[in-house]
């Protein structure tokens, strides 16, 4: 069968397909898009069952062998990431209204690629096309400052694909390979031990601005806020995910756990900057006045615990951050499609021209206010089960009481910006005459929320999925690195 | 098949669906309410019934995430709690819909749907059948309710749900979410177990610190210093303040610590442990009984009675003898019937004559004599007066009791008469009152949950043989 032994590329090359259609032909964009990104994500999801059981899809792009050739590879962890991704992806289609197809598809493309690629220069290459897609997809957003947040994103990502290229350089005069296994096997043979060391760094330091890690997120509150709804939907629900996902590569397959956690000791650092970001986050999150704004603090935060739990470092810390990025995905896509619903009806998302928004536009407020307490990780929410799994996971690391204490204050105060958000929003102070957004908006939100809730319910997929790809993840044997 | 508990559970929560789809078709709406009470109550009765004949009744287990399961399960405390849920719910809907309507209240059709839901979720909790269970109720609940507290939208009433949800979600995130995570760590499972999920664990210091945080973590038992939330969340409409804030809410914090205190600390790990929470609950006990003496609003002075109250029952469960056990979860029954009995009169009085404050009370008992005769005999249950429920807990609570905490528990009843007979007093001074008639739901519904006061102690026998299942 042509599609199964091909199966690992179809997810770049469908999008892209998408993407010059639409580009061609701008009226298909509305069908193709969602067509293309749910038969991606029909294909992860019929993937499942055989990565359940271990197998691995490889595909050897233009038939080059393996050191020579990019690799591209669907394993546990690649599945499950492309299902989240596609998954919103597809609903974001169906609900896009104000974002170029092209580029959206684009943005997909490379968001897919960097999750199956197995080279490390061509993880680049894909960063560069969803990056440079989504400079163009937000500096096209309605508010004023879009250009400006976007050139500002434009520069920050531009030194950290610098830094990331640096580091992959040292890497590649060390070892001679770009192939993340041959790279990974080679490394401890290498004598360069500072380089590497340096290498380490300029990665992890350039995926780190472009996840927008604690302190590298300045650009994000700004670029977040001003996209176009269905564009910061994107974004927020799936790209910040890529780059902790390409960290966990990092970690545990390049440079292997024992180098990433004795060596660099980088488990102690991400549960340092993961619990400040997601106290200090939660309380920047409850002093915004602008929806969105408070919807990337939030978001940031919620990195900010998924950081944490891959400090955590062991099969219940990456299992934990698997599911949180999961649920971070279905809870905070939601709410920002529900704040694009608001935004296409009144034109604004300040909270105070939302004052009593909910007489008239019930069902996208109480989306917000469903996706809201997803957020917080109220008990059969998605997000529940996530630090259900990340509290079980800290009273194994020796900074119990840190990590549970943390986690309790800030999902406290995410309860403190879930119901400023709420009271406002069902305050009684005003009339609007705003009406409810078009079904094709509310529909894929709405489903988005009910996600939230039913994989909180009926968790057992989820968690089997990421129990797989953490398994494998921590007894990687790429470990030998430790010798340098 | 579908079990008898998951209906018990589900049967509030489709009222409350029904209860939006009628709208505002009051007649609908308000036979709907009534119908699903006593669909509830018939579907307790069997359960109750099935108990007393020694089958416990169990549903399938869902797992949410290791660990972190959800079951209901009928065991004695539960069935009686649910029991109270069950009676006061068609009551107190019957007095809702009569006083909604006279008060014109907005919304009512948002307002029952929350009110059914929340009560969906104290039957969750007084079913559930292990800690992640009542967990997921007791957050449930926390946000059923929370709309309406701020049901009339003013800044106050938004204030109020503030306090409410940072007091209720922040106690429960940060002590009780730790604390049973704790316990699933060191016991491996959160299933109740009789004797006690923990009790291997003899007397640890540790458990001290796991009951502190649960205790705190609990707020809706309204200990002291987590208390403000319940006088602010009296600002709902007087249904509220009865059935969620005397009975369903407060209760279910408390009936949460009766089942720790037996299934999962186990009574000797308790009487070992349990040294500070005594005094706490009597400090709580007698401050906030003194408290209610000095308030003049009426719903104020119940409201701080409540507390007092609730602390009787953590009082009787920390001293952990089964006379003390059997006496908090009697004292949970007359509480509940006399306390929604006086919440009833004063939203009466308050929706017929516009008296809201005790010093304004004179000649309401000429002008209102049923209403004045139902909160007499709330006021005499609260007391512990012979031939009320209250006589039946307070003896239990006072059975086999060290000196200290039978001053404790008399004390208390002698603050009681000071904050509810001048309201009594009050009331009987000649006065010209003009006061509006009130709607039939509303005599009915107090009527009946005044009579419910004396006339249950014909079936104080089967609950004191429910109550002797309970295995310490």
């Amino acid at each position: 069968m042509i599609i199964e032994n091909n199966i690992a590329i179809f997810p770049v090359l469908l999008p892209l397909l998408a993407a010059i259609i639409s580009a061609a032909v701008p009226a298909t964009g509305r069908l193709i898009l969602p067509l293309a990104a749910s038969l991606c994500l029909g294909m992860m999801l019929m993937c499942v069952p055989a990565a359940l059981d271990g197998a691995v899809s490889n595909y050897n792009a233009g038939g080059w062998p393996v050191p020579v050739g990019i690799a591209l590879r669907l394993d546990a962890l690649s599945i499950f990431m492309l299902i989240m991704v596609n998954l919103s992806a597809t609903l974001i289609f169906i609900y896009n209204r104000d974002g170029n197809a092209a580029l959206m598809a684009l943005a997909q493309a490379g968001m897919n690629g960097m999750l199956i690629t197995r080279d490390m220069f061509n993880f680049y290459v894909f960063l560069e096309i969803s990056s440079l897609a989504s400079y163009v997809l937000i500096a096209a957003g309605h508010h004023r400052q879009a250009p400006v947040a976007a050139f500002r994103y434009l520069i920050h990502g531009g030194v950290a694909a610098t830094f990331y290229l640096i580091g992959i350089g040292i890497l590649y005069a060390a070892t001679g390979t770009l192939n993340l296994d041959d790279m990974a096997a080679r490394l401890p043979e290498s004598a360069a031990g500072n380089a590497i060391t340096t290498a380490f760094c300029l990665i992890v330091v350039g995926i780190g601005i472009k996840s927008a890690i604690f302190p590298l997120h300045r650009w994000l509150p700004d670029s977040y806020s001003s996209a176009p709804d269905a564009v910061s939907a994107l974004l927020a629900s799936s790209a910040g995910k890529i780059g902790l996902y390409a960290l966990l590569r990092v970690f545990f397959e390049l440079f292997g756990a024992e180098y990433s956690f004795t060596n660099i000791n980088i488990g102690t650092v991400f549960i340092i900057i993961g619990m400040t970001a997601s106290i200090m986050m939660s309380i920047t999150a409850c002093k915004q006045s602008h929806l969105k704004r408070l919807l990337a603090y939030s978001s940031l935060a919620q990195t900010g615990a998924i950081i944490t739990a891959i400090g955590i470092g062991d099969f219940m810390g990456l299992q934990s951050a698997l599911i949180y990025m999961a649920a971070h995905t279905l809870a905070t896509g939601a709410l920002f499609m529900a704040a694009g619903c608001i935004y296409k009806s009144t034109g604004s998302v300040d909270l105070k021209d939302l004052n009593g928004i909910a007489s008239a536009m019930p069902y996208s407020t109480a989306a917000i206010t469903l996706a809201g307490l997803a957020v917080v990780g109220i008990p059969a929410s998605t997000m529940f089960t996530a630090k259900w799994l990340l509290l079980q996971a800290a009273l194994n690391h020796e900074a119990a009481i840190v990590i549970v204490a943390g986690i309790a204050v800030s999902t406290a105060i995410s309860a403190v910006y879930w119901w400023q958000i709420t009271s406002t929003i069902y305050r009684k102070d005003r009339l609007h005459t705003a009406t409810e957004a078009p079904a094709s908006m509310l529909v894929p939100c709405w489903v988005m929320v009910l996600l939230c809730y039913y994989s909180g319910i009926d968790t057992a997929p989820m968690i089997s999925l990421a129990a797989k790809a953490a398994s494998m993840l921590s007894s990687g044997n790429v470990n030998q690195l430790a010798a340098l | 098949m579908i079990s008898l508990p998951a209906i018990a559970v589900s049967i509030p929560c489709i009222a409350a669906f029904l209860a939006l789809a009628a709208g505002e078709m009051r007649c609908h709406r308000d036979l709907i309410g009534i119908i699903c009470g006593l669909a509830l109550m018939l579907v307790s009765g069997v359960m109750f019934n099935h108990g007393l004949n020694n089958i416990w009744l169990e549903s399938t287990t869902l797992n949410i995430a290791p660990i972190f399961t959800i079951k209901l399960v009928t065991e004695p405390a539960g069935l009686i709690f649910l029991a109270i849920i069950a009676v006061l719910w068609p009551v107190t809907t019957l007095y809702a819909s009569g006083y909604m309507q006279a008060n014109g209240e907005k919304s009512q059709s948002r307002f029952f749907f929350f009110f059914h839901l929340a009560i969906g979720c104290a039957a969750g909790i007084a079913m559930a059948g292990n800690l992640s269970t009542t967990f997921i109720f007791y957050e449930a609940l926390t946000l059923s309710t929370l709309p309406l507290v701020t049901h009339s939208g003013t800044a106050e009433a938004r204030k109020a749900g503030k306090l409410y949800l940072l007091t209720l979600l922040g106690a429960s995130v940060l002590f009780l979410l730790p604390a049973i995570i704790i316990t699933a760590r060191n016991a491996g499972s959160l299933e109740y177990i009789s004797g006690g999920l923990l009790a291997r664990y003899g007397d640890n210091t540790w458990l001290g610190w796991l009951l502190a945080l649960y205790i705190f973590g609990i707020a809706k038992s309204a200990i002291m210093p987590l208390h403000r939330w319940l006088p602010a969340a009296m600002v709902a409409p007087v249904p509220v303040s009865a059935l969620l804030h005397a009975v369903a809410v407060v209760k279910s914090g408390v009936f949460i610590i009766i089942k720790l205190v037996i299934y999962v600390f186990g009574v000797k790990i308790i009487t070992a442990i349990s040294g500070w929470l005594i005094l706490i609950a009597a400090i709580t006990l007698l401050a906030a009984g003194a408290i209610a003496t000095r308030h003049d609003e009426l719903k104020a002075r119940l409201a701080y009675s409540t507390i007092s109250q609730l602390s009787y029952i953590i009082l009787a469960a920390a001293s952990a003898t089964i006379y003390g056990l059997r006496g908090a979860i009697l004292h949970m029954i007359a509480h509940a019937f006399g306390k929604i009995t006086l919440f009833f009169t004063a939203g009466s009085i308050a929706t017929a004559s516009g008296v809201k404050y005790l010093n304004r009370l004179n000649g309401i008992a000429k002008a209102m004599p049923q209403t004045m005769t139902a909160f007499t005999i709330g006021a005499l249950t609260i007391f512990g007066a012979p031939f009320t429920l209250g006589f039946v807990s307070k003896w239990h609570l006072l059975h086999n009791q060290s000196f200290e905490m039978a001053a404790v528990i008399l004390g208390g009843t002698a603050i009681s008469m000071c904050y509810l007979l001048p309201v009594i007093w009050q009331s009987l001074k000649p006065a010209a009152i003009t006061s509006k008639r009130l709607p039939l739901t509303m005599l009915v519904a107090q009527a009946i949950s005044a009579i419910c006061c004396v006339a249950l102690l014909l079936l104080m026998p089967h609950i004191l043989t429910m109550l002797e299942k309970i295995e310490l």
